[in-house]
């Protein structure tokens, strides 16, 4: 990427169309936009989900709690929840971090830390619900 | 990181007070930026007294009084004073806009007035606008046809015409582009409002057979999607056009496209 040393474009040695066109188009991000719009809608579905899981469990014991949990539609509902939110984080936090960190070495040491924290969340997620629904 | 401060030698100073005119009674005070590269010395804000009762109603009249009358050094764009040619825009107490359709009198207390936000400044109240024109110049802003042209023009129908309505009237005035947060981060990756109206002003034109080379060219993180609907284009645009929903509509295209 080519960039502003702090001289006005108009008195650059280089064409301002190649400045514009830069590296030309990446022929993606539809799919970052599908996707983040798509676990938007399913993250929304999901809430409504835990929603009525919190009120299903308001003042059950641990063994009641297990007892709904450990259902497989329950318990792979969860999963999904979890899923659909940490994916949902990674997206954003994606462009969040593409938006201001324009350090290249900076930037891609945050995206890797973002995929990596998403992805611990998930299995943390997915570990704790794990040792419910199999009472390890 | 994106800097949001301004460089030291960027920071706005406080300027000259130039007298107020002799004689006047209707006085309206205006702060104006004021840069000059060559000098070396910092920005600043000069504040000029004007008298409304000498010069025309909007604040490009006002400008226009100050340097005729006191101080012709004070740089600025400016042409048709109808709202057409785009060129008087800047940032007038804080909103971009043209001060040649903006009223004194919609202002209450002093008029503060800036460049177009994040750009560089080639003098007083004229940003480079080369970047914007050519990002304009890439999404190939004429009708692109393989199919050779007919004896006479190019039919289309009325239906179809009513589409470019809302589209066709930009001005390139750079309000839009220039009150984004994204294009001011990201301007060198990201087309912008205005460009990416004019875009989807020819995916639109049920002449142009070049739809989808044109999508091709804005499938990408930045080009296209660093936009997330802040909107700001569509409260600075002084044309009324949304060019916001024209994103959404190439977002909602190219969708279309994928799935």
């Amino acid at each position: 990427m080519m960039k502003d040393n702090g001289t006005p474009l108009s008195r650059q040695h280089i064409t301002p169309l190649k400045r514009a066109r830069g590296l030309g188009t990446a022929h993606d991000g539809t799919g970052h936009f599908m996707a983040q719009r798509a676990t938007a809608a399913l993250s929304f579905i999901m809430l409504i989900f835990l929603a009525i899981l919190f009120v299903a469990l308001a003042g059950a014991d641990y063994e009641q709690a297990r007892a709904i949990i450990g259902e497989p539609l329950v318990a792979s509902a969860l999963v999904f929840t979890a899923a659909a939110f940490c994916w949902h984080m990674k997206l954003g936090m994606q462009v969040i971090i593409e938006d201001y960190v324009h350090h290249e070495l900076l930037k891609y040491a945050l995206l890797t830390a973002n995929l990596l924290f998403s992805a611990a969340i998930f299995f943390l997620a997915l570990i704790s619900i794990g040792r419910v629904v199999f009472s390890l | 990181m994106v800097s949001f401060t301004l460089p030291k030698d960027s920071r706005v100073q406080p300027g000259k007070v130039w007298p107020k005119p002799q004689g006047a009674r209707n006085l309206k005070e205006f702060r104006i930026y004021r840069f000059d590269p060559e000098s070396g010395a910092n920005p600043r804000l000069d504040t000029y007294y004007v008298d409304l009762d000498a010069c025309g109603p909007m604040v490009l009249g006002a400008l226009m009084w100050i340097k005729d009358t006191i101080d012709s050094t004070l740089t600025f764009r400016r042409s048709c004073r109808e709202g057409i040619c785009g060129s008087c825009s800047m940032n007038i107490n804080g909103e971009n806009a043209l001060a040649c359709i903006s009223a004194i009198a919609d202002y209450e207390g002093p008029i503060t007035i800036h460049p177009l936000p994040h750009m560089q400044v080639v003098k007083d109240l004229v940003p480079d606008l080369t970047l914007f024109y050519a990002q304009h110049r890439l999404i190939e802003p004429w009708l692109k046809t393989d199919t050779p042209a007919p004896e006479r023009e190019w039919r289309q129908s009325k239906e179809d015409r009513a589409k470019l309505d809302g589209l066709y009237e930009c001005i390139l005035c750079a309000c839009c582009s220039t009150s984004c947060p994204s294009y001011w981060w990201n301007q060198d990756r990201f087309l912008g409002p205005a460009a990416l109206l004019q875009a989807w002003r020819w995916i639109a034109d049920s002449r142009d057979e070049a739809t989808g080379e044109r999508l091709d060219q804005l499938d990408d993180p930045f080009r296209l999607y660093r936009c997330h609907t802040i909107m700001n284009c569509v409260r600075a645009c002084p044309k009324g056009l949304n060019p916001a929903r024209a994103i959404a509509r190439i977002k909602r295209t190219l969708t279309h496209r994928k799935a």
